[in-house]
């Protein structure tokens, strides 16, 4: 299962749309709501962007890695900020980081490549 | 600003310098001019003493040379006494015993007799009652030598025994008892003189060692003083002024000095204060302009981190979908719908690029209005129906009277107003939550209002709201979208309308936005 957190609605369908029906999707706009969803959902893989209400991405990204029960889940930040930088989102624990603007293909790759790792 | 800032703070200088009475300042000497007079004064004083010392010296020695005299009108006076007993022996002897060598004594002692008396009339000279006695004295001296010794000395000659009777009358001794009585008389005055003479001599010592101590001390007194009056009025004051120049050195500019003492010494201070308040501005200057600079370039640093974003996320769905479209294959209705998609952000991209216009044109004093009579109403319900479609998270109200709210305005940019404030509504209550808009007559105005149950707005940035590129902190909190100049624009398009706006907000409860611009008369309608 793919949890889509991203507040900006066509951004959201477009990511649904790359990924292409091979998974289930969950979304959410919302920072607080990302972290209570990963809780309740378990998801395989997290698209998280940085920028959102409630509380940011890396933020919640932070809340996810202090829990010992969600190593498994993977995430993928991503962000249209230019000074987020790959140290800081890897040091926040992402799997991987898609900076905006990026082609479906990529998104595709990332997330088939995390799940592959993982198998 | 700067130069504001520059006013202010004359104003305040004023404001502190204020009627406050002035010191009572003591006529100002030029310090040269005193120190010049007081040495001036101290050399005079200190010549007067000398003057006073000298005069009390010479004063004593003449007095020392009177009692000196004394002993010499003594001495000769004894020595005359010597020779007038010897006369007196002598005859005595010759007579008496016939025999010639008594006689040398009288020969010598005569010869001399002149001289002696002439001697003690010389020293006696200015002495009168002295002197009256020594006439007398030489009279009788004289009448003695030639009224009788001289005639005895004949009769002695020639009938020696008729010598002796007359010698054994005693007419001579009763002279020369006589004559010795005036020496005692002589001596005793020169004595009491000479006492008198010595007595003052020590009196004129005293007073001269008195005059001279008292001269000694007030010298003493008087440099104390000038060096007191140097220290206080010179050193201390430049040993405050290096102090103060010192911690100036430091760093310290609201040290001051007090503006007082003699001429150049409060020249000084005064030009000193002068000094440190220059520097002192000069930095608050300084310090005000950089913090300008570190709150602009700030400012710059965040608008180009926010604008890249604003401008990355609907770019990244033009690309992402139109990729999609590219590599995809799609049905007519997902084709039909991703092209409606890239081309909203298309225009949400180009409304950013309108933005920035937007404040280039505010800030050049150009912003043009298309006034015409507008329904402000309609542009309301207008804008709650095309917001109502895009937020799922909040329920959209729209109270506005049924009747036609007419204005003369720019439907467009008061389009743009409206917009702004129900977008920020939206934005701002990230929980969701009701949106109330309401427009209604108010007066001889048309007043719109957004009201929202979110964030509201903390005190302390109630005042930076409508400052353009301003962004609460509740936005980069929750991660609210935005450049910050929505409220910026909308508040120059009201004021450009001859209207106003403004807002009442309970931080935690929510905010209400409001603008009002005029009405327009319906008379007015009617004949246009």
């Amino acid at each position: 299962m793919v949890l889509i957190c991203e507040d900006d609605p066509p951004l959201r369908e477009f990511l649904r749309v790359a990924l292409d029906g091979d998974f289930r999707f969950a979304e959410t706009g919302d920072g607080v709501e990302a972290v209570e969803l990963v809780h309740s959902l378990h998801p395989d893989v997290v698209l998280l962007d940085v920028m959102l209400p409630g509380q940011s991405g890396l933020e919640a990204l932070r809340m996810i890695r202090a829990d010992a029960k969600l190593d498994d889940v993977k995430v993928v930040v991503m962000t249209a900020f230019s000074d987020v930088r790959d140290s800081d989102v890897a040091a926040a624990g992402a799997d991987a980081f898609l900076p905006k603007p990026f082609d479906p293909l990529e998104l595709v790759q990332a997330v088939e490549g995390l799940l592959a790792r993982d198998r | 600003l700067h130069e504001i800032a520059e006013e202010r703070f004359r104003q305040g200088l004023r404001a502190r310098q204020g009627p406050s009475p002035r010191r009572a300042v003591r006529p100002n000497v030029p310090l040269r001019l005193r120190i010049a007079l007081a040495g001036g004064m101290l050399a005079l004083l200190v010549s007067g003493l000398f003057l006073v010392l000298v005069l009390a010296v010479s004063n004593l020695r003449a007095t020392t040379t009177q009692a000196n005299r004394s002993k010499d009108v003594t001495q000769a006076t004894l020595l005359l006494e010597r020779n007038v007993i010897d006369l007196e022996t002598s005859l005595r002897g010759y007579v008496l015993s016939g025999n010639k060598r008594f006689l040398e004594p009288w020969t010598k002692a005569r010869a001399s007799l002149a001289g002696s008396i002439e001697a003690i009339k010389r020293l006696t000279g200015d002495n009168a009652a002295q002197k009256r006695r020594v006439s007398a004295l030489a009279s009788s001296i004289h009448a003695y030598v030639e009224d009788y010794a001289v005639p005895i000395l004949g009769i002695a000659r020639i009938d020696s025994s008729a010598a002796r009777a007359a010698v054994a009358a005693a007419e001579g001794e009763r002279r020369f008892d006589a004559i010795r009585r005036q020496f005692g008389r002589i001596l005793a005055l020169e004595n009491a003189l000479a006492s008198k003479r010595v007595a003052s001599a020590k009196d004129q010592a005293n007073r001269a060692i008195e005059v001279a101590l008292a001269a000694l001390a007030t010298c003493a007194v008087l440099v104390v003083l000038y060096s007191l009056e140097l220290v206080v009025g010179i050193a201390r004051p430049i040993r405050r002024a290096v102090d103060a120049a010192a911690q100036v050195a430091q760093g310290d500019l609201a040290v001051r000095l007090p503006e007082q003492g003699p001429g150049e010494v409060r020249h000084l201070a005064v030009s000193f204060n002068k000094m440190a308040r220059a520097l002192a501005r000069g930095r608050a200057d300084l310090e005000s302009q950089n913090e300008q600079l570190l709150e602009m370039e700030r400012l710059r640093t965040e608008l180009i981190s926010t604008v890249s974003h604003e401008a990355r996320t609907p770019l990244a769905c033009v690309l992402g979908y139109t990729s999609l479209l590219l590599t995809r294959d799609l049905d007519e209705v997902q084709r039909r719908r991703f092209l409606e998609i890239i081309a909203a952000e298309g225009r949400r991209l180009g409304s950013l690029i309108d933005d920035f216009i937007d404040v280039k044109r505010i800030e050049e004093g150009r912003l043009e209005l298309h006034a015409e009579p507008i329904d402000l109403g309609a542009v309301l319900a207008e804008q709650v129906r095309i917001l109502s479609g895009r937020t799922e998270r909040h329920t959209v109200e729209l109270l506005a009277d049924d009747a036609p709210l007419v204005v003369r305005g720019d439907s467009a940019r008061l389009a743009q107003v409206v917009a702004n404030l129900l977008a920020n509504a939206v934005k701002y209550s990230p929980e969701g939550g009701r949106i109330e808009a309401s427009a209604r007559e108010n007066g001889a105005f048309v007043r719109v209002e957004v009201r929202d149950e979110g964030l509201g707005i903390p005190a302390a940035h109630r005042a930076s709201v409508f400052t353009k590129f301003f962004r609460g902190g509740a936005a980069k909190q929750h991660g609210i979208s935005g450049l910050g100049l929505g409220l910026a624009i909308s508040r120059e398009i009201v004021e450009a309308h001859g209207g106003s706006i403004g807002f009442a907000t309970t931080e935690g409860e929510g905010s209400c936005f409001w603008f009002e611009v005029p009405r327009l008369d319906a008379a007015l309608e009617r004949s246009a």
